[in-house]
């Protein structure tokens, strides 16, 4: 059976090189179940934006990510500039679905770049994303034949990583029925 | 009175707060200005040789 692939967003590693409860948790248990760890694309071109800002927290906590993001089994996922298209299609079509908003525009390409890197979730406490309307979510991946990533807090994964020895799998609770426009 | 404790919430954190705002101020960022923080980041990692992840079967 393949390896949980887990993509992790901006927010847990920033969380992660603070030493976050919750984020050293998960990253333990995640580890425990052998899970693949990745970040995508996005991800590190705002954790490098964080690293340029001199003499702040940010530049601190970023640099400690690069630091240990190997120690921390976290591999990088390469989206190739074929797949950009496709995400970028995603992403507006999530928007013109209101499933994101127009100013929140890098939160469905991560969760486009987090389906092509084949993650089976997409780990974030991005409020956006975690409240984003999952059913038309996974509508929209399905219709274009992407790889069904789960986005996921960090409050619903403790439960699940620690709700019994099999793998996660989809969390689709709290799905409502809506017919997405395109 | 008793003083009131306040919980804590795993995604109401210091990192969602300034990962979001640092999201939000690359909303304006071109392709290439994505991609050139991206190559940076890499090499920050990796170094001049990067790792990529092997694709899933």
């Amino acid at each position: 059976m393949a390896a949980l692939r887990c993509a992790l967003d901006t927010n847990f590693l920033i969380d992660l090189a603070s030493n976050d409860a919750s984020a050293v948790t998960i990253h333990k248990l995640l580890l425990d179940h052998r899970a693949e760890l990745i970040v995508t694309n996005m991800a590190r071109s705002e954790l490098e934006n964080l690293a340029l800002k001199k003499r702040t927290r940010r530049e601190k906590l970023a640099l400690t990510v690069f630091d240990k993001i190997q120690d921390w089994q976290i591999g990088a996922a390469e989206i190739s500039p074929l797949h950009k298209g496709y995400i970028e299609a995603f992403r507006d079509c999530l928007i013109r679905d209101k499933v994101i908003d127009e100013r929140e525009k890098h939160d469905g390409e991560i969760i486009g770049e987090a389906s092509f890197a084949r993650a089976d979730f997409l780990l974030t406490s991005d409020e956006e994303m975690i409240n984003a309307d999952q059913s038309v979510l996974v509508y929209h991946l399905k219709n274009q034949h992407m790889w069904p990533v789960n986005v996921v807090s960090k409050k619903v994964f403790i439960r699940l990583l620690k709700s019994g020895p099999k793998s996660p799998s989809r969390a689709t609770n709290g799905l409502r029925a809506r017919a997405p426009t395109c | 009175m008793a003083s009131r404790k306040k919980s804590y919430d795993p995604d109401k954190t210091e990192g969602a707060k300034i990962a979001k705002e640092n999201r939000r101020e690359m909303n304006d960022f071109s392709d290439e200005k994505l991609d050139e923080l991206n190559r940076a980041a890499m090499a920050r990692i990796y170094g001049n040789g990067s790792v990529k992840v092997r694709p899933r079967h």
